[in-house]
C-alpha cells in the first residue's frame, strides 16, 4: 500500500512562483510519469515529494500519513538519479547496501536482498567493482539496485534513462517497467521524453510552467488532448496546427476551406480557432476526392516503416504520415508533386482562442 | 615548425632562467653550509668540505636548534590540523547546505580581504592582545594566529574540492538516510581526501616558513626555525655557516611534503578550471 497524495504544493524561487498550488494523487502500484519540457517543474515536483527541495506550502502524504516535515531518509522512498549518483569510493555491493547499513538492518537480511537484487539486475560477479569500472548501462542498473534493495514504498525516478544510448534506453525502459510490475511498487518517473512517457506510464501527468496540463492514460492524452499544449507536446512528428475561422455550410463544417468530416457541432462560427490534426489522421489520394484539398509537397522523409510528407495546403503547412509499405502513392510522391488530403472523421481537434479543446467528433 | 622551435627555445629559456633565479641563491646558501667561515667571507667557490656548521648548530651550547625544530613541528602540525578540520567542515557547510549566497560571499570576501593584507599589519595588535592576557610566547598564541592566518587559503582550496562533489551524490546519501553529519563523514570526507592532502601540504609549509608572526609572538622557549636562523645574525658576528646549515635542515620537511602533496596541489589549484 502506498497512496501518495500531494496537496496544495507550492514552490517559489525568490518571488518567482515555479510551482503554483498543485494537487496530485498517485495510487498504489501505479506507474505515473511526470512529463513536460525543461523548466516545467517536473523535477522540482519530484524533489519536493522526495524531501530534497523545500516546500513553501502544501503537504505530501503516503497512505494518509503526513510526511511533509520528514527527512528525505525517513520517507521510505528510494530515488534513482539522472547521473546515477553512485558513491565512487564504494563497491557495487557497498553502494547497493548503503541505505540498509545506515538503517542498521541485519547482515543476513542485507546479504539476502543484495543477492536477490544482483540476480534481478544481472549484476552478479560485479559486486566488488567500483562504479568507475562499470559501463553506463551497468551503473544505471546499480543505481536501480540501490533503490530496489531498500524495498521502499515509493520509487522515484529522475530521468534515469537519459544518459543511455538509444538502443539501451529502449531495452531498459522495458526492463524497468517489468521490474515495477514484479515488485508491485508505486513509481513516480520524471522524463522530458514523450516516448518514455507514452510507453511506460499507467498515467501521464503533463506539466508546463509548474501547472498540470492534463492527467490521463497515454491513450487519453494522445487521443483527447485537453488543450493545444498537450496536443503539440505529445506525438512525433508534432500535430499539425492550423489557425483560422470556422463556418458551417449546410451540414458541412469548414475550416479555412478544409472540410471537417464527422458529426456536426453546435459551435459559434467565424471566430478564431486552431485546428489540430495528427500527421497520421489523413485520407490521402493521388486524385481529388470529395472534401480533399491539394497538398503541394515540399519534402519527403523516408524512415523505413513510414514516409513523412511535408507540404502546404491553402490553410497552411502540413505534415502527413503514410505507411511506407503497400501504399499506392509511395512512388508518385516527391518534392514539387501534389497529393490530395482530407482529415479522417475521428482525427481532428478544435481548440479555442485560449487553447482549450472545444470539440472533435 | 620554425615558429614552434622558436617558441620552445623561448619557453625553455624563460623556465630555466626562472629556475636559475630561484635555485642560484639557494644552492649558494646550501653550499655555504659545508664551508668554513673564512671561505664564506672570502667568497671562495671551491673550498674544503666540513661538517663544523652542523656540529655548531645542533650540539653547541649557543644553539637550541633541535628545540627550535621541535617548536616548528608542534606549531606547524597543530595549526595545520586546526585549519584543515575547520576549512573542510566550513567548505562542506558553505557548498552543500542551504546557506544563503550572500552569507557565503560575505564570508569568502572577508577571508580573501584578510589574506590580502600584509601579515605585519596584524602582528602588532596580536602582540598586544596576547601580552595583555599573559599568553605571549606560548604555543597557544602562535598556533592560533597561524591557524587564523592560513585558514582563508585552505578554505578557498577546500571549497573548490567540496564544490566539485556532485550535488546529486549528497542528495542520494540524504535519500539513503544520512543526516548531514553522516553525509560529511561517509561521503564527502572520503572523496575530498586528495584536496585535504593538498591543503595540508600548503598550510603546513606556510606555517613552517612563517617569520613575521613567529618573530613577534614566540619567546626563547617557543622559538621556531626561521626566527632561530635569523638570530644567527648578531651585532658583531654574523654566523653565515650556521645560518646556511639551519636553512638546509629546515628545507627538508617542507620538501618532503611538497613531493608528497605535489600531485594533489596541482590538481587542487586547477580544480574546476576544466570540466
Amino acid at each position: 500500500m502506498a497512496n501518495v497524495t500531494v496537496q496544495g504544493f507550492q514552490k517559489f524561487y525568490g518571488s518567482l512562483e515555479v510551482i503554483p498550488p498543485l494537487d496530485l494523487e498517485i495510487r498504489t502500484g501505479e506507474f505515473v510519469v511526470l512529463v513536460g519540457p525543461s523548466g516545467s517543474g517536473k523535477s522540482t515536483l519530484l524533489r519536493m515529494i522526495a524531501g530534497l527541495e523545500k516546500i513553501d506550502a502544501g503537504t505530501v502524504s503516503i497512505d494518509g500519513e503526513d510526511i511533509t516535515g520528514r527527512d528525505p531518509g525517513d520517507r521510505d522512498m528510494a530515488m534513482v538519479f539522472q547521473s546515477y549518483a553512485l558513491y565512487p569510493h564504494m563497491t557495487v555491493a557497498e553502494n547497493m547496501t548503503f541505505a540498509l547499513r545506515m538503517r542498521g538492518t541485519g547482515d543476513a537480511v542485507i546479504r539476502e536482498r543484495l543477492a536477490e537484487a544482483l540476480r534481478m539486475l544481472s549484476l552478479e560477479g560485479y559486486e566488488n567493482r567500483k562504479p568507475a569500472q562499470l559501463s553506463g548501462g551497468q551503473r544505471q542498473r546499480v543505481a536501480m539496485g540501490r533503490a530496489i534493495v531498500r524495498q521502499p514504498r515509493v520509487f522515484l525516478f529522475d530521468e534515469p534513462l537519459s544518459n543511455l544510448d538509444a538502443k539501451l534506453r529502449a531495452r531498459t525502459r522495458l526492463e524497468l517497467r517489468e521490474l515495477h510490475d514484479r515488485l508491485g511498487a508505486t513509481s513516480i518517473f520524471v522524463t522530458h521524453d514523450q516516448i518514455e512517457a507514452m510507453t511506460m506510464a499507467d498515467r501521464i501527468v503533463l506539466l508546463d510552467r509548474g501547472r498540470i496540463q492534463q492527467i490521463g492514460s497515454p491513450r487519453e492524452i494522445y487521443e483527447k488532448p485537453r488543450n493545444r499544449f498537450v496536443a503539440s507536446f505529445i506525438g512525433s512528428p508534432e500535430i499539425n496546427l492550423l489557425e483560422g475561422g470556422l463556418h458551417v455550410d449546410g451540414d458541412t463544417m469548414l475550416f479555412n476551406g478544409l472540410t471537417l468530416p464527422g458529426r456536426k457541432m453546435e459551435m459559434p462560427t467565424g471566430s478564431e480557432y486552431t485546428l489540430g490534426i495528427r500527421p497520421e489522421a489523413f485520407d490521402v489520394a493521388p486524385e481529388p476526392l470529395a472534401g480533399t484539398v491539394p497538398l503541394a509537397i515540399r519534402a519527403v522523409e523516408y524512415t523505413g516503416s513510414d514516409v513523412f510528407v511535408f507540404g502546404t495546403i491553402d490553410a497552411g503547412p502540413l505534415t502527413v504520415k503514410l505507411p511506407a509499405e503497400g501504399h499506392a502513392l509511395r512512388d508518385g510522391i516527391g518534392a514539387g508533386a501534389f497529393i490530395h488530403v482530407r482529415p479522417t472523421a475521428e482525427g481532428w481537434h478544435l481548440f479555442d482562442r485560449s487553447g482549450l479543446r472545444v470539440a472533435n467528433t | 615548425m620554425t615558429l614552434r622551435l622558436g617558441s620552445r627555445i623561448l619557453a625553455n629559456t624563460v623556465v630555466w632562467g626562472y629556475a636559475l633565479v630561484i635555485l642560484g641563491p639557494t644552492l649558494w646558501v646550501l653550499s655555504n653550509a659545508f664551508k668554513f667561515k673564512i671561505d664564506i667571507i672570502t667568497g671562495a667557490t671551491i673550498s674544503p668540505f666540513t661538517w663544523i656548521n652542523f656540529n655548531e648548530l645542533l650540539f653547541s651550547r649557543q644553539s637550541d636548534f633541535l628545540a627550535n625544530l621541535l617548536n616548528s613541528a608542534v606549531i606547524g602540525i597543530a595549526s595545520t590540523a586546526i585549519v584543515i578540520v575547520v576549512a573542510t567542515m566550513a567548505a562542506f557547510t558553505l557548498t552543500c547546505l542551504d546557506v544563503r549566497p550572500w552569507v557565503r560571499w560575505a564570508l569568502l570576501g572577508w577571508a580573501l580581504l584578510f589574506h590580502m593584507l600584509p601579515t605585519l599589519t596584524f602582528v602588532g595588535s596580536w602582540y598586544l592582545m596576547f601580552s595583555s592576557v599573559g599568553l605571549h610566547g606560548t604555543y597557544f598564541a602562535v598556533i592560533m594566529t597561524h591557524a587564523v592566518h592560513n585558514l582563508p587559503m585552505a578554505l578557498f582550496l577546500m571549497m573548490s574540492f567540496v564544490g566539485a562533489l556532485p550535488r546529486e551524490l549528497i542528495q542520494a546519501a540524504r535519500m539513503d538516510g544520512c543526516s548531514y553529519g553522516q553525509v560529511f563523514w561517509r561521503i564527502a570526507f572520503p572523496l575530498v581526501r586528495g584536496g585535504m592532502i593538498a591543503a595540508t601540504a600548503l598550510t603546513f609549509i606556510f606555517s613552517w616558513s612563517d617569520f613575521a608572526i613567529s618573530l613577534t609572538l614566540t619567546s626563547r622557549d617557543t622559538m621556531t626555525v626561521p626566527v632561530a636562523i635569523a638570530t644567527f645574525a648578531q651585532e658583531y658576528d654574523i654566523r653565515y655557516g650556521e645560518m646556511a646549515a639551519g636553512t638546509l635542515l629546515s628545507i627538508i620537511p617542507a620538501l618532503l611534503l611538497i613531493l608528497l602533496g605535489q600531485n594533489f596541489i596541482v590538481r587542487g589549484l586547477l580544480a574546476g578550471a576544466v570540466k
